[in-house]
């Protein structure tokens, strides 16, 4: 066992800044703050996920797919037939497939129902397409999410066409996101320290280097692809129970460039990347909405100004682009390492910890002083 | 004509070349010799512009030319012959040549050129339709040369010409070094195959690890006990006698 | 017969704009090995310009003219900035960089002009119509499928035949050796976005006069579909990009003219599902040669 000195690696400030500073946040936030806000927060684990997701393929694996807005889709529609009652189904959707308005599944059935048959979709579709590499594999993605809206559109007794579905009931709650948030995080990070990771990452580095030692480049492509598919359509399932209602149009361009956004600025090579990522991306938009209808400032009046959010998020995008590439954490993984190492918890056990940690606190009132 | 100062370089903070000092003068086919990874080809690609050089000076018949781009470079009169010919394969061997003077605005001294290397390589004025690609590697070899001669260069940089070429074609690759040299050339010739490399030229740097551990004659550096033991295998060598 | 050939005139109407908007990628693309995500947004610029000219009075020619430099100014300007900073990063670098500045070409036409759909009116005479083989054709039409040829015969030739040219194609081939004879890579760079740009205002402008409305997301679905067109063709080849175009459009209309009134509707997936297919087995494309791994 490495023994750490830094300040940062304490089991107790690992504990209250990655553990209980979020829970109080949270209780905070359920208890206190009302339904908008946690509504805003339950987007914010939402997004969490969807960003990881895209994390695992575009900055760990090192294929660049803008496909997540389309396995988004499915999660979300699949789900949603799944939980929707029969007499919905039918007083909604013009015919539908008796034996499909039959079946009604619990919120948790539909949501793995769902992932696990975005993942065999992604996996048929990564088959095919993923002996494509780099801008090609960009923009064939792209093609990807244009085709599943194009279904999601047409496939009327199915999806209720281009009007979309409505009146899911709202399983979504901040505990059930939560939990299901960090069940995710945790999987994804075990996935990605397994020995099946560290050949994703070797290859991403180097793709010969990474075949002469007998990883198999296609399998581990497909893998994460489809691996990365399952989680995005985690988070659609979540999404479409939280807004109850779901159309074809909000799974595109804008989606994909959302959930890109969110990977890029918090850091496409690590799953830590997500949280900093969902966090801008959730909270700075509801922020800037209050400014959307003009807004004065210095005492200069500033009219209104249209997408507003999205000049703001373009710029900062470029910004970091330019300023840092490598997004928030880099490939850091402090944030989901601390929360699911054992050493967090088993510390707060040790006298040592909380010798350490008064020592080095002292020390920098010292320094500040 | 071509004077290196404490010139080094690094990629991603690793010293690929460090500190090393060189002359070329006018006439004169100077060989740079050393093993794979000893920073040749990095100080090649300083002198032609292609990477940029960390410090020191590269001063080209007195001007600076550190820090130019490989157009200036180029019209400066230098052109650097790279290793594996890199010929343009899609286009042709006529446009290959034409592509040579490109910076050459006056079609005159252009067609003047493109006859002087046809000339010296008969073999391209045939296949002048034909794709670069479809060349055999000694032909890609003198078409890459050819082009360089048509930019109109005083100082020809020529990296590993021999290599991956049959002994017969290396043969004949060195004779057209040295019917450049008489005909005026100055050439700095980087090669792994150090005793012909030593043969033709008239002084011989040795590079290793990035740095210049010896120099001379080229018929006293192939003498050296040690030079003999790493790059000529221990053989005894005709060079000195080839000079003589 | 005459529906047949009704769909044909259609196919070759809206070909004619991927074709235009597929050579731009193709060319950037083999010159600079990355694709221009914001290449969609051109059309964008050139019809917005074309609209605010025409608005301010210009007279339409003219204002033609002026949008088209200001298109090109645009993919100059897009080029210098964004892109020759990170010409030598990674792959996934320069897809976030140009769908950055695609997606901020966009909002800022947006915060300008707001995302309402827009009325391009252009001269009458361009919607003339007169009957051709039966078909009802529009003088747009027309116009629309003589620029594509002519432009692109003006492509080849410049490519083909001038030294300009030649260099593109010697900078295309091998950078590193292009450097050696002493191309200037950046100048060629440029050329190849001037090329592109030209092209993408013509195609914008020609899009949004045959359809009358426009909005500012009208760029980048064009462009994605365009981008599809040229790796059908093969990228990097102006005959693959031009042919590309054309089959995409002859497959979308005549899917959508053919199916079966229940999957009609499905005509971009079936057009999507038919790419891919033939990308599997012809994984360069048509007329491609080896730039499918290129990286």
């Amino acid at each position: 066992m490495k023994k750490s000195t830094r300040f940062v690696d304490n089991s107790l400030f690992r504990f209250l800044v990655v553990v209980l500073l979020p829970v109080i946040i949270l209780l905070l936030v359920h208890f206190v703050a009302g339904n908008y806000y946690e509504s805003v927060f339950i987007l914010f684990f939402i997004n969490i996920i969807l960003a990881a997701s895209l994390n695992l393929t575009n900055g760990i694996t090192g294929i660049f797919s803008l496909g997540q807005a389309g396995f988004m889709a499915l999660g979300a529609y699949i789900s949603s037939i799944l939980t929707l009652s029969e007499t919905m189904k039918n007083a909604m959707v013009t015919n539908m497939p008796e034996w499909l308005t039959k079946i009604q599944l619990p919120f948790w059935a539909a949501m793995i129902v769902a992932a696990c048959i975005t993942m065999i979709i992604a996996g048929l579709i990564g088959f095919a397409i993923l002996r494509a590499k780099g801008h090609y594999l960009a923009v064939i993605t792209l093609g990807m999410v244009i085709v599943i809206k194009s279904v999601l559109d047409n496939a009327n007794n199915l999806t209720n066409g281009s009007r979309g579905l409505s009146g899911m009931s709202k399983h979504s709650t901040l505990l059930v996101t939560v939990i299901v948030a960090l069940l995710s995080l945790f999987i994804l990070y075990r996935f990605r320290t397994s020995a099946f990771g560290r050949s994703m990452i070797a290859l991403r580095d180097d793709e010969d280097a990474a075949a002469s030692l007998g990883i198999n480049e296609r399998s581990i492509r497909l893998m994460s692809f489809m691996v990365s598919a399952f989680f995005a359509a985690v988070g659609g399932c979540l999404w479409a129970h939280l807004q109850r209602t779901i159309a074809p149009s909000l799974f595109y361009f804008d989606k994909t460039f959302n959930i890109l956004e969110m990977s890029v600025l918090g850091g496409m090579a690590s799953l830590s990347g997500a949280i900093p990522g969902a966090a801008v991306l959730t909270f700075l938009p509801q922020f800037l909405a209050n400014f959307s209808t003009g807004f004065t400032i210095f005492g200069i009046n500033v009219p209104q100004i249209n997408g507003l959010t999205n000049i703001v998020m373009s710029v900062l995008f470029i910004v970091m682009i330019i300023f840092r590439k490598q997004g928030v954490t880099g490939s850091s993984e402090y944030l989901v390492g601390s929360l699911f190492s054992r050493s967090t918890y088993t510390g707060l056990f040790r006298k040592q910890t909380y010798k350490d940690f008064a020592h080095a606190f002292r020390r920098k009132k010292v320094h500040d002083s | 004509m071509l004077k290196v100062s404490n010139l080094s370089i690094s990629y991603k903070k690793i010293n690929a070349v460090r500190e090393i000092s060189f002359e070329i003068r006018e006439g004169e086919i100077v060989s740079l010799i050393g093993s794979n990874g000893a920073g040749k080809t990095s100080t090649m690609k300083a002198i032609s512009g292609l990477i940029k050089a960390k410090s020191g000076s590269i001063l080209f018949n007195g001007k600076e030319i550190l820090g130019m781009s490989p157009t200036q470079i180029v019209s400066a009169g230098i052109v650097h012959v790279p290793e594996g010919r890199q010929v343009f394969s899609k286009l042709s061997v006529g446009e290959n040549l034409q592509l040579g003077g490109y910076l050459t605005k006056d079609r005159k001294v252009l067609k003047e050129r493109m006859d002087y290397v046809f000339d010296m390589f008969p073999i391209l004025k045939e296949r002048i339709h034909q794709k670069a690609g479809s060349l055999s590697g000694g032909e890609q070899q003198m078409l890459a040369i050819g082009r360089g001669l048509v930019t109109g260069a005083k100082l020809l940089l020529l990296d590993e010409p021999s290599l991956g070429l049959a002994p017969i074609v290396v043969e004949q690759v060195f004779e057209v070094i040295q019917t450049l040299q008489q005909n005026g050339m100055t050439i700095l010739l980087v090669e792994q195959n150090a005793l012909d490399a030593m043969a033709i030229s008239s002084r011989t740097y040795i590079m290793e690890s990035g740095a210049i551990v010896m120099e001379g004659p080229s018929e006293e550096v192939a003498e050296n006990e040690e030079v003999k033991r790493i790059y000529l295998g221990g053989k005894e060598t005709w060079v000195s006698s080839l000079h003589n | 017969m005459g529906f047949f050939t009704a769909q044909l005139i259609s196919a070759i109407k809206l070909g004619s704009i991927y074709a235009l908007v597929a050579i731009g990628y193709s060319i950037v693309y083999s010159i600079m090995g990355m694709i221009n995500f914001a290449h969609g947004e051109l059309l964008m610029i050139a019809t917005f310009s074309l609209w605010v000219l025409m608005n301010a009075g210009i007279p339409f020619g003219f204002a033609v003219i002026l949008a088209i430099i200001i298109t090109v100014l645009f993919g100059i300007f897009i080029e210098k900035i964004a892109y020759r900073p990170i010409r030598n990063a990674g792959e996934s670098t320069q897809i976030i960089t140009s769908l950055a500045v695609s997606i901020f070409l966009e909002a800022l036409c947006q915060a300008i002009f707001n995302s309402s759909a827009k009325a391009l009116i252009i001269p009458a005479f361009f919607s003339k119509t007169f009957k051709f083989l039966g078909v009802t054709v529009s003088v747009i039409d027309v116009v629309t499928f003589a620029c594509t040829v002519i432009l692109t015969i003006v492509v080849v030739l410049i490519i083909q035949k001038t030294s300009v040219g030649k260099a593109m194609r010697a900078v295309a081939d091998n950078p590193e050796a292009a450097d050696l004879v002493g191309i200037d890579r950046n100048r060629i760079i440029t050329v190849a976005f001037i090329i592109g740009s030209v092209l993408a205002a013509v195609a914008g402008i020609l899009y949004s006069g045959k359809y009358t409305s426009f909005s500012n997301d009208m760029g980048f679905m064009l462009g994605v579909k365009a981008f599809i067109a040229a790796v059908l063709g093969g990228l990097g080849s102006l005959t693959g990009a031009v042919a590309g175009g054309y089959i995409m459009a002859v497959l979308e209309i005549f899917f959508s003219g053919y199916l079966p009134g229940g999957v009609a509707s499905f005509q971009t997936t079936f057009t999507f599902i038919v790419l891919i297919l033939v990308l599997l087995v012809r994984p360069n494309g048509l007329f491609g040669s080896n730039n499918w791994k290129r990286s």
